[in-house]
C-alpha cells in the first residue's frame, strides 16, 4: 500500500465536509483523480498551477458539501416520515393489537411513574429542612425480642436529652391516628404527631403561622 | 446504451438542463466512462475553458443516475497502468434522447441568435 503525501491527507480532511454515505461512495474516486490532476497540474504549469487546483477545490467543496449534506439529511427525514406513516397504518389496520398495545404500556408507564414518584420523595429527595445529612433518628432496641426500632419512653427521652453531649439537640415525635370531629359531616380519620416542645428547633425550621412551642409547653 | 423502465419521465421535465450536466450527459454521448475520463473530456472539449471539480462532477452523476438518466456499470478494472477499479457510467435511453432534446434547444437558441447577427458568420439556420 502506498502512503498518502500531506495533499492527500489534507484532501481527506476536506472531505470530511461531505456526508458519509458521498464519502463512501465516491471519496476513493475524487482523492485519485485530484492526485492525477495535481501530477498534471505541477508538469504543466508548475506551482501556480498546483495552487490555483487547490484553490478550485476548496471552493467546489464550499460549495457542494453544504447542500450534500441538506440532501443527505432531508432523505433520512423522509425515510423515518415512511416508517411512522407505514407503522400508524399498521396500527390502524389492527385496532385490537393496538389497544392490547397502548393499555400495555399505559399500565407499565403508570406503574413506573408511581413506583419513581415514591423513590424519588422517600429516598432521593433530601429531606426539606437544613443540613438534613445532619439529622438522624435514634430508636431503641429489645434484643429478646428481636426488635430493632423501638420508642423510648418519655423518661428515657429525658436522660437522653441531659446526659447526650454528641448532639446538638434532641427531639421526640410519636405519630397515630385520631379521629377528628368537624362541626357537620362525619369524623375523619388524620395522622396526628406528639411532639417535644424543641422539636421544630432541631429541625431548623418555624411554624408558617404563630408561634414555635416554649418550654412551658412541654409535659 | 440500455432501455429504460417502461413509465419513465418525460423527457420536457429534464429541459432546460445545466450546463454541467448537459457537458456530462455530452461526455457519455460518446461511450462509458469514469469519473476522471468525463473530466478530462470536458476539458478537451472545451479547450480547459471548463473544468469539473470532483464535488460538483460527482454530485451531478449522483443527481442524474438518481433521475435514470445515466447508469453505473459494475465496477471494473479500466484504468490501464492503475490497479485501481472505477465506476464507470454510461446514458441511458431517457439520458440520450434528454441530451438530443437539450441539444435541439440549444440549437433553436443559437439559431435565434444567428438571425439578429449575434454571432457572426453564415446567415440564420
Amino acid at each position: 500500500m502506498r502512503r498518502r503525501t500531506p495533499g492527500e491527507r489534507l484532501h481527506r480532511i476536506l472531505l470530511r465536509a461531505y456526508p458519509p454515505g458521498f464519502r463512501a461512495r465516491h471519496g476513493g474516486e475524487m482523492v485519485r483523480d485530484f492526485r492525477r490532476r495535481v501530477s498534471e497540474a505541477r508538469s504543466r504549469s508548475g506551482l501556480p498551477g498546483v495552487l490555483r487546483l487547490w484553490a478550485g477545490l476548496i471552493v467546489d467543496t464550499a460549495r457542494n458539501a453544504p447542500p450534500a449534506r441538506w440532501a443527505a439529511w432531508k432523505e433520512g427525514a423522509d425515510g423515518m416520515r415512511e416508517d411512522l406513516r407505514y407503522a400508524l397504518r399498521s396500527l390502524v389496520k389492527s385496532p385490537a393489537f393496538t389497544a392490547v398495545a397502548v393499555l400495555t404500556l399505559a399500565l407499565g408507564i403508570g406503574a413506573n411513574t408511581a413506583i419513581f414518584s415514591v423513590v424519588d420523595s422517600v429516598l432521593l429527595r433530601p429531606l426539606p429542612y437544613p443540613e438534613p445529612e445532619e439529622l438522624v433518628l435514634v430508636w431503641g432496641r429489645m434484643d429478646q425480642r428481636g426488635v430493632t426500632e423501638f420508642p423510648h419512653s418519655p423518661p428515657d427521652f429525658r436522660d437522653y436529652q441531659r446526659h447526650a453531649t454528641r448532639f446538638e439537640g434532641l427531639a421526640s415525635v410519636i405519630t397515630f391516628p385520631q379521629p377528628l370531629d368537624g362541626r357537620d359531616g362525619e369524623p375523619e380519620q388524620v395522622d396526628v404527631g406528639g411532639v417535644s416542645w424543641n422539636f421544630f428547633d432541631v429541625l431548623g425550621i418555624s411554624p408558617a403561622l404563630g408561634r414555635d412551642f416554649q418550654p412551658e409547653d412541654g409535659v | 446504451m440500455t432501455d429504460d423502465a417502461q413509465g419513465s419521465p418525460t423527457v420536457e421535465e429534464f429541459l432546460p438542463m445545466t450546463a454541467v450536466e448537459f457537458e456530462i450527459l455530452l461526455a457519455l454521448a460518446g461511450g462509458p466512462l469514469h469519473g476522471y475520463g468525463i473530466m478530462k473530456e470536458v476539458e478537451r472539449r472545451t479547450g480547459g475553458a471548463t473544468t469539473l471539480h470532483p464535488g460538483t462532477l460527482y454530485r451531478a452523476l449522483d443527481r442524474l443516475a438518481g433521475s435514470g438518466l445515466l447508469e453505473e456499470i459494475p465496477e471494473e478494472l479500466v484504468d490501464e497502468g492503475e490497479d485501481e477499479r472505477r465506476r464507470n457510467y454510461r446514458l441511458t435511453a431517457l439520458g440520450l434522447r434528454v441530451a438530443r432534446a437539450e441539444a435541439l434547444r440549444l440549437q433553436s437558441q443559437v439559431g435565434a441568435a444567428r438571425a439578429r447577427d449575434l454571432l457572426e458568420g453564415a446567415g440564420p439556420g
